[in-house]
C-alpha cells in the first residue's frame, strides 16, 4: 500500500531539480586507499608470468637436485638461469616506459617514483626469497659453503643486474626490455662459456677473483641503483611542475 | 632485380642504424680478441712464484716443438721422450713444477700427450713402464686402441665396421709438427661460434618481430612488395648477414690465433691434436670442415631466430628463447647410451660448433647409408634451414594487423 | 575503376566486427563515418588486405585484394602507424618508395614533392623521433601517396593536425578524388561534409546510411529544430529527444534538437547538417524515446 501510494505521489508531483548536488557531494570526505591497499593492489598488477616462472624455475632446481645432485654443472646451470629471474623483474619494472605509461602514473596521486619502488621493492624480495631457498636448499649437499655457493650463484646475477641498470639510465625507449633482455642473454652465455673454458673456476685459485667481482659488482650496482632514483626523482619534480 | 637488392640494402641498414647493434658487434669482435689471446695473459707459477709469462711459456713451447718438427713419431722419438720422462724426480706436487721436466721433458711434452692416449696412461709415472718392444708397435697400439673405443660403443656392427675401416685409412707415421695455431684455433672457435649465433640472434630478432613492435607491419603488408620481395629480402638479409657475421669472427679468430700462436701444422694430421681420431684428415681440413660447419649451424640458429621472430609479437621474447636453446645443451649432458638421442642432440645448432661431435668415433646408419656425424649435421642444418624459411615466410604473410 | 566490396564479414570469436558489407566504390571521396568500435578501421584493414576477412571478397578491377597488382594500386594510411625512430623523414620515404616497386630516382623526386607538399621539406633530413604527432600524421600520409595510387585509404588522416594542416588536407584530398578512389575515415564529421562526395556511415559493422550529403541528410531534413526554453521544458526534451547542441542561456536553455515535429511551441525548423545527422544516428539512449 505505502509503495503504491509513493509511487502514485511520485506520477502527481514532479521532483524538483536538486540544487548544489555537485557542491554538496564534494563536502563529503571519501575514503581513500592506504598505502597498504596500494602495495597491495600493485601486487594484483605485476604479472602472472612473473609468479609463475619463478615457480617453474624453483620446481625445476628441485628437480635437478634429485636426480642430479649439487655438482659443478649445477651451479653452472643455476648461476647462468638466475639472470633470467633478475630479467623477469626487470621488464616487470620497465613496464611504465615500454607501455608508454609513465607520464600517466607521474601524474598521478601515487607517482611513477612510488610505483618503481614498491615494484622494485616486492620483486627484490621474491628475488631475495628464491635466492635464498636455492641456497639452503643446496648448502650442506655441497663442499663450497654457503657464502662461496652464494658468492658464485649471485657473481653473474649481480652483473646483470649492474648492465642492466645501467641501461635502464642512460636509455629512454621501449626497446629497453629487449636491449635488457640481450644483456641477460650476454651474461648468461659468457656465464656457461667462462665456466665451462675455465675448468677450475669454482676453486680456491679464483676464490679472490669470485670476491672481488662480487663486492666491486655490489658496489657499482648500488650507485647505478642511486642514480636511477635520482632520475626517477627528476622526473617527480619535473611533473610537480608541469601538472 | 634492383628493388629486391634495394630492399636487401634497407634490411642492413635498419640493422646497422641501431646503437646497441653497433656496440653489440664492437664488444663481439672485443670478446673474440680478447679469447684468442686470452690464454697468452698471466703467468705461470711454480712454488708460488712467477716461472715466466704465459706468452714466454707458448712462445718457448712452440721452440721446443719446431725444434722437433719434420721427424717422424717413430720408435726414437717415443724412446727420446720416455728417456726425457725418466729424469723427472717423483715428488707430491705437479710433476710440471720440476726443474726435471723443464729442463729435459717440457720438449717432448706433445709427443707424450699422444703415447699417453695411444697407451692409455693414467699416469705420467706409467711410462717408464712402456718396455721397447712396445714402443716398435706404437701405431698398433694406437690403432688397437682407436677400435677398442669403436667397440666400446654401442654402435651397430655395420656402423663399427665403418669406423674401423676409417681409422684404418689414417697415414702413419705421423709426421711430427707444431700445430699450436690450429689447436688454439679449434678451442677458440667453440666460444666464436656461440659468440656469432648470439649476435645473430640479437640483430635478426627485430627482423620480422620489430616490424610488429613499431607498429609497420600494416604500412609495409599493405605496399607492393610488402608480401613477397620484402619477405623474401628479410630472409635473404637473416641468412646472409649470418654467413658474413660467420665470416668475418671465423677469420678474425683464426688470423689472430694464427699471429699469436703460428701459422703452420695445417698438414698435419689431426691425429697429433687428438690422438685416437678415427678420421684421415689433416689439421686444415679440420679447421675447414669447423667452419663450414659452424657457418651452417649458425644459418639453421638463424632461420629458427626468423620463425620465432615472425610468430611471436616481441623480440624480446624471441631472444629469451634463443638464449635457452643456445645454452641448454650446454649445460646438459646427453649419454652415449642411447645413440639416436645422443645424435638427435648433436643436430642443435650449439653441438655443431665443438670439434668433438663433429669428427667424433661414430658412424651413422641411416636407412642403409653410412653417413658421418658431419655429414648428416650439415645435410640437417641444410634441409631444415630450408624446411622452415618457408614457414617464416607465410607466418609474416598471413599476419594480421590488429 | 571500380573496387568491390563484396559481402565483407570480419568475426572475431562471439563478436562481429564486419558484417556481410558489399559495396561498390568508384572514382571520388567516400567518407566513413562511424562511432568507435563500430567497425571502420577493421573494413580499412580489409579493404588494405593486412587483416583476413572471415568470408567475403575485395576486388579492384578484378584483381583480388591478395594480389600484388592490387597492393600496387594502393596507398594506405593507417590510424596508429609506426615508423623506424633511426630513419630520417627522407629515408622513410624511400624505403616505403622501394616496398612500393618505386626505382630509386623515381622513390627520390616523388619524395622530394611529397615532402614539400605536406610542409616537411625543411626536416627532412631530421630523424624522425625528433617529429611532432602531427609531423608523423603528416608523413603518413605523404608515403600513402608515394606510388600515386588508384586506391588511396585513409584511417583518421586529419587526427593530430591543427586546423590550418587541417583544412590544407581536406583540400588536398578533394583534389586527389578526382581521378581515384578516396575512401576516409574520421571522427571529424565536418571534414567528411566538405569533401566526400559519398558518405557511409557505419554502425555495429553495417552500412546503415550510404549516399551524398544531400541524399543522407534528406533523412531528417525538415526535423531539426533550434527552441530557447526555460529549465524544466529543457529537461524534459533533453529526456525525450536526439540533442544535438545544449547552450545554457542566464535564465533559460538553448537547444537544437532533431524530431519528427516541433517539440514545443517556440521550435523552428532549420536547415540539417551531417553532424545533426550522425548525432541523431549514434544517440541511441534519446532515439529510443523519440
Amino acid at each position: 500500500m505505502r509503495h503504491k501510494l509513493k509511487r502514485e505521489v511520485k506520477l502527481t508531483f514532479e521532483a524538483p531539480t536538486p540544487a548544489r548536488k555537485e557542491s554538496f557531494l564534494c563536502q563529503f570526505d571519501y575514503p581513500r586507499a592506504s598505502q597498504f591497499d596500494f602495495i597491495k593492489a600493485q601486487l594484483g598488477y605485476i604479472r602472472k608470468r612473473v609468479w609463475i616462472l619463478s615457480l617453474l624455475l624453483f620446481i625445476v632446481t628441485l628437480f635437478e637436485l634429485h636426480f642430479y645432485g649439487v655438482s659443478t654443472s649445477f651451479v653452472r646451470i643455476m648461476s647462468s638461469v638466475l639472470p633470467f629471474i633478475s630479467l623477469i623483474s626487470i621488464s616487470e619494472i620497465t613496464r611504465s616506459v615500454t607501455h608508454n605509461m609513465e607520464e600517466l602514473e607521474m601524474s598521478c596521486k601515487h607517482n611513477f617514483l612510488e610505483i618503481f619502488f614498491i615494484r622494485a621493492g616486492i620483486l627484490g624480495t621474491a628475488n631475495l626469497i628464491f635466492l635464498l631457498s636455492i641456497l639452503f636448499l643446496l648448502v650442506g649437499k655441497t663442499d663450497f659453503g654457503f657464502f662461496r655457493l652464494g658468492l658464485f650463484l649471485t657473481t653473474p646475477y649481480l652483473l646483470n643486474c649492474y648492465i642492466s641498470l645501467i641501461v635502464l639510465n642512460c636509455l629512454k625507449s621501449r626497446d629497453v626490455t629487449y636491449i635488457c633482455g640481450i644483456v641477460t642473454a650476454f651474461v648468461s652465455i659468457s656465464n656457461v662459456l667462462i665456466t665451462i673454458q675455465i675448468n677450475d673456476i669454482y676453486t680456491e685459485k679464483y676464490w679472490t677473483l669470485w670476491i672481488t667481482s662480487f663486492i666491486v659488482l655490489a658496489i657499482l650496482s648500488v650507485i647505478e641503483l642511486v642514480k636511477l632514483i635520482k632520475k626517477m626523482e627528476e622526473f617527480k619534480w619535473n611533473s610537480s611542475l608541469t601538472v | 632485380m634492383n628493388s629486391y637488392c634495394e630492399l636487401i640494402r634497407f634490411e642492413y641498414r635498419k640493422i646497422l642504424r641501431k646503437r646497441s647493434n653497433i656496440i653489440t658487434l664492437f664488444i663481439a669482435i672485443f670478446i673474440t680478441l680478447f679469447s684468442c689471446v686470452g690464454p697468452l695473459m698471466g703467468n705461470q707459477y711454480i712454488k708460488g712464484e712467477i716461472y715466466e709469462t704465459n706468452y714466454e711459456g707458448m712462445k718457448k713451447d712452440r721452440e721446443y716443438i719446431r725444434s722437433l718438427s719434420g721427424r717422424e713419431v717413430d720408435k726414437s722419438l717415443l724412446l727420446e721422450t720416455i728417456e726425457a720422462y725418466s729424469h723427472i724426480p717423483h715428488t707430491d706436487g705437479k710433476y710440471t713444477d720440476t726443474k726435471e721436466y723443464q729442463q729435459y721433458a717440457r720438449t717432448y711434452s706433445e709427443v707424450y700427450y699422444l703415447i699417453r692416449k695411444a697407451y692409455n696412461l693414467n699416469d705420467w709415472k706409467e711410462i717408464s713402464t712402456i718396455v721397447e718392444d712396445n714402443v716398435n708397435n706404437f701405431y698398433h697400439v694406437r690403432q688397437d686402441m682407436v677400435e677398442k673405443n669403436i667397440e666400446d660403443t654401442t654402435m651397430s656392427a655395420t656402423e663399427k665396421a665403418n669406423s674401423v675401416n676409417l681409422s684404418r685409412k689414417v697415414k702413419t707415421p705421423f709426421i711430427y709438427s707444431y700445430t699450436g695455431g690450429y689447436t688454439r684455433f679449434f678451442s677458440q672457435m667453440y666460444t666464436t661460434a656461440i659468440l656469432i649465433c648470439f649476435i645473430c640472434s640479437v640483430y635478426i630478432a627485430p627482423l620480422f618481430a620489430g616490424e610488429y613492435t613499431d607498429k609497420m607491419d600494416s604500412l609495409i603488408l599493405s605496399s607492393k612488395y610488402g608480401k613477397n620481395k620484402l619477405i623474401s629480402a628479410k630472409l635473404f638479409t637473416g641468412v646472409s648477414f649470418s654467413i658474413l657475421l660467420s665470416i668475418i669472427l671465423s677469420a678474425v679468430s683464426f688470423v689472430t690465433v694464427m699471429i699469436f700462436f703460428g701459422w703452420e701444422g695445417g698438414n698435419s694430421p689431426i691425429q697429433l691434436y687428438l690422438p685416437l681420431s678415427i678420421h684421415p684428415l689433416t689439421m686444415g681440413q679440420v679447421a675447414l670442415m669447423n667452419f663450414v660447419l659452424i657457418m651452417f649451424g649458425n644459418i639453421l640458429s638463424a632461420v629458427l631466430t626468423m620463425l620465432l621472430s615472425a610468430k611471436l609479437k616481441s623480440s624480446f621474447m624471441v631472444i629469451v628463447i634463443m638464449t635457452v636453446i643456445t645454452i641448454s645443451p650446454m649445460l646438459v649432458n646427453v649419454s652415449e647410451d642411447v645413440l639416436w638421442i645422443y645424435h638427435l642432440s648433436n643436430l642443435i645448432p650449439v653441438n655443431m660448433f665443438s670439434i668433438g661431435n663433429i669428427i667424433d668415433v661414430f658412424s651413422i646408419d641411416l636407412f642403409g647409408f653410412i653417413l658421418m656425424p658431419y655429414d648428416i649435421m650439415l645435410v640437417f642444418a641444410i634441409i631444415s634451414s630450408i624446411v622452415l624459411l618457408p614457414f617464416a615466410y607465410r607466418s609474416f604473410k598471413n599476419h594480421d594487423c590488429a | 575503376m571500380e573496387l568491390i566490396i563484396d559481402r565483407l564479414t570480419k568475426q572475431y570469436k562471439n563478436k562481429i566486427a564486419v558484417d556481410r558489407i558489399s559495396l561498390t566504390l568508384k572514382e571520388g571521396v567516400y567518407g566513413l563515418l562511424g562511432e568507435n568500435g563500430s567497425g571502420k578501421t577493421t573494413l580499412m584493414r580489409m579493404i588494405c588486405g593486412v587483416l583476413k576477412p572471415t568470408s567475403g571478397d575485395v576486388k579492384f578491377d578484378g584483381i583480388d585484394v591478395s594480389e600484388e597488382e592490387y597492393r600496387d594500386s594502393l596507398g594506405y594510411l593507417p590510424q596508429d602507424f609506426g615508423y623506424y625512430p633511426e630513419f630520417t623523414a627522407c629515408d622513410f620515404l624511400l624505403y616505403m618508395g622501394s616496398l612500393k616497386g618505386l626505382t630509386k630516382i623515381r622513390a627520390k623526386e616523388k619524395a622530394s614533392e611529397l615532402l614539400e607538399l605536406v610542409g616537411l621539406s625543411d626536416v627532412s633530413k631530421k630523424k624522425i623521433r625528433t617529429y611532432s604527432g602531427g609531423m608523423k600524421q603528416r608523413l603518413g600520409i605523404a608515403q600513402a601517396m608515394l606510388n600515386n595510387p588508384k586506391i588511396l585509404i585513409l584511417d583518421e588522416p586529419t587526427s593530430g593536425l591543427d586546423p590550418k594542416e587541417r583544412i590544407h588536407f581536406r583540400n588536398l584530398i578533394s583534389r586527389l578524388g578526382k581521378d581515384r578512389i578516396v575512401l576516409l575515415s574520421t571522427h571529424i564529421v565536418s571534414d567528411v561534409e566538405y569533401i566526400a562526395s559519398t558518405i557511409l556511415m557505419m554502425k555495429d559493422g553495417q552500412i546503415i546510411l550510404q549516399g551524398s550529403l544531400e541524399e543522407i541528410i534528406g533523412a531528417i531534413e525538415g526535423k531539426v529544430f533550434e527552441c530557447s526554453v526555460d529549465k524544466k521544458t529543457a529537461a524534459n526534451l533533453i529526456a525525450n529527444y536526439p540533442i544535438i547542441n545544449i547552450r545554457e542561456e542566464s535564465d533559460r536553455t538553448f537547444l537544437r534538437l532533431v524530431a519528427d515535429k516541433p517539440p514545443c511551441e517556440t521550435a523552428v525548423v532549420v536547415p540539417a547538417i551531417l553532424e545533426d545527422l550522425y548525432l541523431y544516428y549514434f544517440n541511441e539512449g534519446a532515439t529510443g524515446n523519440e
